[in-house]
């Protein structure tokens, strides 16, 4: 199989499709009432993409999926990012999908693929806690077994989408394997052992949603689990052995991560460069003075580069080739690039940027979402250096 | 964007041919030479006959034709041929003829073609540079060497400058103004040929930083026959030096498809590098700590890590959509960056040129030394003002 990051037929038309959907429900007067009424995103958008087909892309034909290439996603991503589209999309069906193709049981495959793909079940991740770290050792709120359940009692914070969600699927400690309670010391076989997944019905009694305001405006929750009774079948993986699925999709996610980040540097980069054509200072448009130039020409160069490395990444998954480093750096990348080249973009519009009604700020503030989420640059690095045998 | 990397038995057979050659033929401690920047004598005299043996393996120019010591290779063939050279970090040929190759295969008279050639792609012929000006360097279109036409001879007089390992090479390009009108700066512009041994030119030395040896030229009535001219009269900006500028060397033959896998492309000459810090990293402690495990120097890792991909990814991409002036910006941006960081990693320890002391056998000061050689071929700034106004269309 030769190795092509070019995009075929099949998603040069999903790139088209998802342009046009996008430009058409998420302008950016949508954009913004959506932040304000607090679902923070479009239900029938949501039902849009289910109607695609694009909640179910990558699942296997037998669950109601579309048996679509990881690639698939990268254009539909790509397009999420230029109209800094919110979406459910990353946490349910890149991460919680791939989490349930790969590790659930068939009981757990059978029901919930189709409800995703048919858009009748959204998964929040809860997984983060009170360190604000991504990763195994922050991992520590206990699911204690009594009977044929578990009990759960912490707090996971910003789980995006939480009043919306159907299930969430909540990394904890059962006590089981090595890492034990996960607290630093008692983990010989590393903190990843220990950890497992439970997706848990989101209803459930003793569960509670509190909004955390945050620069993204997206809707981002503590979500409290006080004494949450959650049957054992709601396991995903083995006990004590899940974080292997969960890093696995995750990193795989951070990828299309990436691809958002491009797409939404794209726009960024188009709004620049047309204002350092327009604005006019000293008699002449600032895009003539090179200091200008320079920040409007690192926007191209990071994206480019972000670009570059996630299509090498998604590349990989699909042949079935070792991806964790090239996803690393894809990750690691792309998060920096994503901080810097709004930073350039905001040297450049100066004031006129600086008003919350200029669009620009859509995407610099979602930008800190899109850095932090499901790990950050020092996470992705840190991952990456390890593959370097370090 | 267009990026695919494949491969085919017929490949790897090539690929194991030049392997097994290398290992024959390329002695480890001749690994890691520069033409750009070594006066070693030693090694200039092994290279000189390693290079004649490359060209004998038509391995040199392997996609030139055969009437030309080339093989008609193609593109992936002779990617896979630089891959292995570059994995054995071997020092490519010197001079500029990697430009000038491309130049005459395009502009060259049958005869030029015919005269030069086969001694390029047989390691015999080095190209010197005669273009940089001492008032002439970004800005080259203001070059003031003057050509004048005497029967059917050029005499050319002028000053040129930083002419890399001029004195090793045995051909020079010069470009010189041919227009008298200086107000037409690109429009009267040609470009010659001439062997070096003649009389009307002169060397002198000029050291660099990175331990290479640079010449100021001064030609005096240099005279050139009339057919060593290449490109049309007063049309050599137009012509030579875009055909110069990294136009794709045209191709002789088409690819041979047959069936392909993927294969994991080979890293370039900065992740040998970086294969030798983590491995340094791995085995040096200061202050009780691992330097693997100092947050730190995992930082600092992985950023190199991500440049390398970055380089290596550029490399497979070939031209893109934005033209190589993007790759060229992105790269020369980084070789001062990676330059540096190596140096943070090492510390104190990295001033060190050789000795029992120096990590990596000095390694890192040779790098970081070069890197300020980055404005070879065009600075940082041109690309991106090139990048800036041709690719995003903003004013000039």
């Amino acid at each position: 199989m030769p190795i092509d990051l070019t995009l075929d037929e099949h998603q040069q038309l999903l790139q088209r499709s998802a342009y046009d959907l996008f430009r058409r429900h998420c302008t950016p007067e949508a954009i913004r009432d959506v932040e304000a009424d607090g679902t923070g995103y479009q239900p029938e958008v949501w039902q849009a993409m289910a109607g695609l087909g694009w909640l179910g892309i990558t699942f296997p034909e037998p669950y109601g999926g579309g048996g679509g290439s990881f690639l698939d996603l990268y254009p539909i991503y790509e397009e999420m990012g230029r109209f800094a589209v919110t979406s459910p999309h990353l946490d349910t069906v890149a991460v919680a999908g791939d989490v349930i193709l790969r590790a659930g049981g068939e009981e757990h495959r059978e029901v919930v693929l189709p409800a995703i793909s048919a858009g009748l079940c959204v998964i929040s991740l809860a997984t983060l806690e009170a360190d604000g770290a991504f990763g195994p050792p922050s991992v520590t709120l206990p699911a204690e077994r009594r009977g044929s359940a578990y009990v759960l009692r912490g707090t996971k914070l910003l789980v995006a989408y939480a009043p919306a969600a159907d299930r969430f699927l909540v990394t904890v400690r059962t006590g089981d394997g090595a890492g034990g309670n996960g607290r630093p010391g008692g983990a010989p076989g590393g903190f990843e052992d220990g950890i497992s997944l439970l997706l848990v019905d989101a209803h459930l009694p003793g569960i509670s949603c509190t909004p955390m305001r945050n620069i993204a405006g997206l809707p981002l929750y503590a979500v409290t689990f006080e004494d949450v009774t959650v049957p054992t079948d709601a396991l995903i993986g083995p006990p004590g052995g899940g974080w292997a699925a969960f890093s696995s999709a995750v990193t795989k996610a951070a990828v299309l991560q990436t691809a958002t980040i491009v797409g939404a540097g794209r726009r960024v980069l188009e709004m620049t460069n047309q204002y350092a054509k327009d604005r006019q200072q000293f008699g002449s448009p600032i895009g003539r003075y090179q200091a200008v130039q320079y920040l409007v020409t690192d926007i191209l160069i990071d994206l480019h580069r972000a670009d570059l490395l996630a299509r090498q990444a998604a590349f990989r998954i699909d042949a079935g080739m070792s991806f964790e480093r090239q996803a690393a750096i894809a990750a690691a990348f792309g998060k920096r690039a994503a901080a810097h080249l709004h930073r350039q973009a905001h040297e450049v519009h100066a004031g006129v940027a600086f008003m919350v009604e200029h669009d620009l700020t859509l995407y610099s503030r979602r930008s800190k979402y899109w850095e932090n989420n499901l790990g950050d640059a020092r996470y992705f690095e840190d991952l990456l250096v390890g593959t370097l045998g370090i | 964007m267009d990026i695919s990397f494949t491969t085919s038995p017929r490949l790897e057979q090539l690929r194991q041919e030049v392997r097994s050659w290398l290992d024959a033929e390329l002695p480890r401690e001749y690994e890691g030479f520069q033409w750009d920047f070594d006066e070693d004598p030693e090694p200039w005299a092994f290279y000189r006959q390693f290079w004649k043996k490359l060209g004998a393996k038509r391995w040199l120019e392997p996609q030139w034709p055969y009437e030309f010591g080339g093989a008609e290779m193609s593109p992936d063939e002779a990617r896979v041929i630089q891959e292995e050279l570059d994995r054995r970090r071997a020092g490519g040929i010197a001079g500029i003829g990697m430009m000038v190759g491309p130049a005459i295969l395009r502009l060259g008279t049958d005869e030029q073609k015919a005269a030069l050639l086969p001694g390029m792609a047989a390691g015999e012929i080095m190209w010197a540079e005669g273009y940089t000006e001492p008032d002439s360097g970004s800005d080259l279109a203001s070059l003031r060497t003057r050509a004048t036409q005497d029967g059917e001879e050029w005499v050319i007089n002028g000053q040129k400058t930083f002419c890399t390992a001029g004195h090793h090479c045995n051909w020079i390009i010069i470009a010189a103004r041919t227009d008298p009108d200086y107000a037409k700066r690109h429009r009267g512009i040609s470009y010659f040929l001439s062997p070096m041994d003649v009389s009307g030119i002169e060397l002198r030395p000029m050291d660099n930083l990175a331990g290479g040896r640079q010449n100021f030229v001064f030609l005096s009535d240099l005279r050139v026959p009339a057919d060593r001219m290449i490109g049309a009269l007063n049309e050599g900006w137009q012509q030579v030096w875009f055909a110069m500028g990294g136009a794709p060397i045209p191709r002789f033959r088409r690819d041979d498809p047959g069936p392909v896998e993927v294969y994991e492309p080979l890293p370039t000459g900065q992740a040998w590098v970086l294969d030798q810090l983590v491995e340094y990293c791995k085995r040096t402690s200061r202050g009780g700590r691992p330097l693997a495990d100092d947050p730190v120097i995992r930082h600092q890792l992985a950023e190199l890590a991500i440049g390398v991909e970055v380089e290596k990814m550029m490399r497979l991409e070939g031209a893109c959509e934005y033209g190589a002036h993007l790759h060229q910006a992105i790269s020369k941006e980084f070789q001062p960056v990676f330059a540096q960081t190596c140096m943070e990693i090492l510390g104190p320890l990295g001033q060190l040129q050789e000795g029992e002391w120096a990590p990596l056998a000095g390694e890192i000061d040779r790098i970081y030394r070069r890197s300020f050689g980055n404005h070879a071929g065009g600075t940082s700034q041109v690309k991106r003002m090139v990048v800036a106004t041709r690719v995003l269309g903003l004013p000039r």
